[in-house]
């Protein structure tokens, strides 16, 4: 039953499972090319207040200022009525290249997500997760069965040839494809909405600010609170409108700014179960865990045994 | 009093419909999107006063309610009170494509100094207050204007 189990969802899928297997691959590599390139600042070297006073110095027409996990830092901005995005340097501020999404990555990410086809392809990815979850599972049972017991399961594999080779390769892949998985079918599930959606903390906008003259954003005090590496995007203030503020989400939670007395409004940190979905996202992508990525495409590079 | 009544209910008939006509218009929204190269587009189309505050909601392309937020001009004046666009969503429009929203609109609202403007957003790029302002009036139906952001150009068709 189990060895049925094994092989024959295993059949069917192979083929597609091939394809989300490389481009898992793929993508897995990319947390560690950003990490790279990126300048992580000592924590408590530089606040969001700093940070976003060198950034309008060069950028006067700052609209965002968006951190990835990896550490990169962006800035959108307009000039002469022209918008644009910045990859800039999260010390000075200064542009290190034009920003621009690679076109390659997208179409890797939406085979692997959706098989280029929307919902249908979405569905298909996710049904293919818990296919791959079943894999897992009754392979490991398979291999304790064959080592003569879950103490063994490390224990040196007797056989030869293919079979020993899977059952050597999938031992330690297992952990790997296993998370890979189990936090691939979450998220389709969390998509397709059979598992709910952890409320997102979003603040409402505040009903009242207090329209003050704008003061220097380097002066704001709920900016200067808050650490650039924990920065996850800054909205700024529409020019000339003292009705707006700035809308300021870190890693903790997101709140709103306002821009004359500095005062941090409305702020909601996140919810448990919110950071428990944003946890399950990071360990299937690895985003600012570029060690896990590669640990996870290490494993993914074993799926065609 | 039979006859006041039947004359009653017969008027109240005769002018439902034309009531209607006067007041209500027919106006499809173009929104034709650039090839800015990314994922499917969120957009809200909707109306402010002649200040850029909020009115009412016309339109909002995009399956998520969750990634809203994005479309923040709008987020902010609508409250992402669902009452504000609830039968009033649809897909998420695809880089390059034209949308075609075509709706009833109050009469009143037209050459009143409002303005239409779309908010845009797109997965891992930038978010577009206002990628496209322009004021709703006869004089401007069928004029294409030049969005600032994934809007390539937007025009509406004053029936």
């Amino acid at each position: 039953m189990l060895r049925k189990l094994h092989g024959w969802p295993g059949l069917v899928a192979a083929l597609l499972l091939l394809v989300l297997a490389t481009t898992g691959v793929v993508l897995s590599v990319v947390p560690a090319i950003k990490r790279a390139g990126a300048t992580i600042p000592p924590t408590g070297e530089i606040s969001v207040a700093d940070l976003s006073e060198r950034v309008v110095a060069h950028y006067p027409g700052t609209e965002q200022i968006q951190r990835s996990l990896s550490g990169e830092v962006v800035v959108y901005y307009s000039r002469d009525g022209q918008p644009g995005a910045d990859l800039v340097h999260p010390l000075t501020g200064e542009s290190i290249a034009p920003y621009q999404p690679s076109a390659f990555l997208r179409w890797v990410k939406n085979l692997h997500r959706s098989f280029l086809l929307d919902d249908a392809g979405r569905m298909v990815a996710g049904g293919l997760a818990v296919i791959m979850l079943l894999l897992c599972l009754s392979g490991m049972f398979l291999l304790a069965r064959r080592t003569g017991g879950w103490k063994a399961i490390l224990k040196p594999i007797a056989g030869s040839g293919s079979p020993r080779i899977h059952a050597e390769l999938a031992r330690f892949a297992v952990i790997g494809l296993l998370l890979s998985a189990l936090t691939g079918s979450y998220m389709s599930a969390i998509r397709f909405g059979l598992l709910p959606e952890a409320a997102a903390a979003e603040p409402s906008f505040p009903a009242e600010v207090s329209g003050g003259t704008p003061a220097p954003v380097n002066s704001l005090i709920a900016l200067k609170n808050v650490d650039a590496n924990e920065l996850r995007e800054l909205v700024f203030p529409y020019p000339n409108d003292p009705s707006d503020v700035y809308s300021l989400s870190t890693v903790q939670g997101s709140g709103f700014v306002d821009q004359a007395t500095g005062e941090l409004l409305q702020y909601q940190p996140r919810s448990a179960g919110n950071q428990f979905q944003h946890w399950m996202i990071r360990l299937h992508t690895g985003e600012g865990l570029w060690w896990l990525g590669l640990i996870l495409g290490m494993a993914a590079l074993t799926v065609p045994n | 009093m039979k006859k006041i009544l039947f004359a009653l209910s017969l008027a109240a008939v005769m002018t439902v419909p034309g009531y209607a006509q006067a007041q209500a218009r027919k106006v499809t929204f173009s929104t034709q999107l650039s090839n800015y190269g990314g994922d499917g587009a969120y957009l809200a189309l909707y109306l402010t006063d002649a200040d850029g505050k909020y009115h009412e909601t016309f339109w909002v392309s995009g399956e998520k309610s969750k990634y809203y937020k994005h479309l923040r001009d709008w987020a902010r004046g609508s409250g992402l009170n669902q009452a504000e666009y609830d039968g009033l969503t649809g897909a998420s429009v695809t880089s390059g494509r034209t949308q075609n929203v075509t709706l009833e609109l109050d009469d009143a609202l037209i050459n009143a100094g409002y303005q239409v403007r779309v908010d845009s957003a797109v997965e891992d790029m930038r978010d577009n207050r206002s990628d496209v302002v322009v004021p709703l009036t006869t004089e401007g139906s069928g004029k294409s204007v030049a969005g600032r952001g994934y809007v390539q150009s937007f025009v509406y068709n004053l029936k």
